[in-house]
């Protein structure tokens, strides 16, 4: 059996050393398939334990592959044997695909968060915060007046809290009859508060209080 | 064209894939070495096909390239064995190696050799005089078990036949050459590698000159059509030796026809889609060689 002690992890699964995760994954199933007991192709070409070391083989390779720490150190381990170039592994951040539903925000959309925090966070305006913090009922053009003095634009807590801009202007204008049903609505608001750096928990009561929505 | 298992198709494929190069503008002999079970002569539709090996065997003519008769496709000849003693098969290592030597002195473009099942020393040796081994397997499991130990035993005959020579003589006198593993075969490398870093690369490189190359046959519908690529792509990473996946022939009931009419099929059904299958074939084998010139274009059948 030719080397398959000696061939590094990328070219027992048939992938460069740059390749993203559902590249990687995708070819060990590919290759799983290949050495499968069943398969068609080596059934009849490796004796029972050639085969287990070989899928042994690749188990190690592909959990070393997808542990961004081990794969790092196999890396390491591969530059300093001069098998890998540092070329080799550069392109792999622009390569990885980027998951569509990512559970950490972009760097874009953390700066711009930072951007409205930072904004709210004045100190001019922490009385008025504190104010609504604590009032029982809370009016649409109170949370306007605070936005205003903030200087945030509505477009900037749409995009970070994804309400739509007529829905948070129907908030802020207290137009009961084009708000959504009060379970949505109260979703809204909690994130609206939170964009505003207020306290949701006696905000959002305040507010549909002051609409006369539901009970608190 | 070898290939372990009988009925697969290498006579067949062997007529037509040198039929098409001959078609080409290309010189192309056809050597039946498929000796006891010899009829490549009538895939081609030569009935009688006159003067054959065995006047070359028997020393009536001397040069093999006498027997060789023309066939009804221009540029292609054959030297056809039906003419040969029934017991033929069983070759001395003299007639082997002369039929070798012979073989390999042929001025043409491409020399094909036919070869029947099995995986006899003769036929290994003549699979192992070609510049590039060419051999046809099914989709089916039968013949694939049998390619695989076709292979091995080309790849351990390679093996042997380099150790065997004189100077790697004490060093292996008490290994045991007798595999049928692939695991083996890297042990009995790592061994010698032990003793003589030299003698292994040597044995080496000589492995990973070899170029093997196959087809797959009778492709039905639902098979696999990726079988050829997986089965290249598994070789080459445990021999030493190179594989080329050449093509898939997809399997239609015309083939069955032209042989029974006992003619070519590429020339009867020129415009189908299994002919378009094998000239694809072809064209991957001439790149094949372009990509490498060769002295001799040897073919093994």
């Amino acid at each position: 059996m030719k080397q398959i002690d000696e061939t590094t992890h990328y070219d027992l699964l048939g992938v460069m050393p740059n390749a993203g995760l559902d590249e990687i994954h995708r070819a060990y199933t590919e290759v799983r398939a290949i050495y499968d007991t069943d398969s068609l192709c080596t059934y009849s070409l490796f004796s029972g334990p050639e085969r287990e070391k070989i899928t042994k083989r690749i188990q190690t390779a592909f959990q070393t592959l997808i542990d961004p720490f081990k794969r790092c150190e196999y890396d390491q381990f591969l530059m300093s044997a001069g098998r890998l170039t540092d070329t080799d592994r550069e392109q792999e951040k622009q390569k990885s695909a980027r998951p569509i539903f990512s559970e950490t925000r972009s760097e874009w959309d953390r700066q711009k968060e930072k951007r409205i925090k930072e904004k709210l966070n004045n100190a001019e305006i922490t009385t008025l915060k504190e104010k609504l913090n604590q009032q029982t009922s809370i009016s649409g053009s109170q949370l306007r007046q605070l936005r205003g003095e903030a200087g945030v634009t509505l477009t900037e807590i749409n995009e970070l809290s994804k309400i739509s801009i007529q829905i948070l202007e129907a908030i802020e204008e207290d137009r009961k009859s084009n708000l959504p049903a009060p379970v949505y609505l109260k979703g809204f608001l909690k994130s609206y508060a939170e964009c505003l750096c207020l306290d949701a928990r006696t905000v959002v009561p305040a507010y549909l209080n002051h609409l006369e929505i539901g009970s608190p | 064209v070898g290939g372990g298992k009988g009925g697969i198709g290498k006579s067949l494929i062997t007529a037509n894939i040198a039929t098409l190069l001959a078609q080409k503008g290309r010189q192309v002999i056809l050597v039946d070495l498929d000796l006891g079970g010899s009829n490549l002569h009538t895939f081609i539709g030569l009935d009688n096909p006159g003067p054959g090996l065995a006047d070359f065997l028997d020393k009536r003519v001397a040069k093999l390239q006498s027997v060789a008769v023309p066939t009804e496709v221009d540029g292609l000849t054959l030297v056809n064995s039906a003419n040969c003693r029934v017991e033929a098969a069983n070759l001395h290592t003299a007639q082997k190696e002369k039929i070798i030597r012979s073989v390999q002195s042929l001025t043409y473009d491409y020399v094909f050799m036919d070869l029947g099942a099995g995986t006899n020393f003769n036929l290994l040796d003549f699979f192992l005089a070609s510049d590039q081994g060419l051999f046809v397997l099914t989709s089916e499991p039968t013949a694939i078990e049998n390619a695989f130990t076709f292979i091995k035993a080309v790849y351990f005959r390679m093996i042997k036949r380099t150790l065997k020579q004189k100077k790697f003589n004490r060093m292996t006198r008490h290994m045991d050459l007798n595999a049928n593993t692939l695991d083996q075969s890297f042990r009995i490398l790592k061994a010698i590698r032990k003793q003589q870093p030299e003698t292994a690369d040597a044995l080496q490189e000589k492995l990973e000159a070899f170029q093997f190359s196959f087809i797959v046959n009778k492709v039905h519908k639902h098979d696999d059509p990726y079988l050829g690529e997986k089965i290249e792509k598994v070789c080459n990473h445990h021999f030493y030796s190179r594989f080329k996946f050449l093509g898939n022939i997809r399997y239609d009931e015309k083939i069955h026809d032209a042989v029974l009419r006992r003619r070519l099929f590429v020339t009867r059904y020129a415009y189908t889609p299994v002919a378009n299958d094998i000239n694809q074939i072809v064209s991957c084998l001439e790149a094949l060689n372009r990509r490498e010139p060769l002295e001799k274009n040897n073919e093994t059948d």
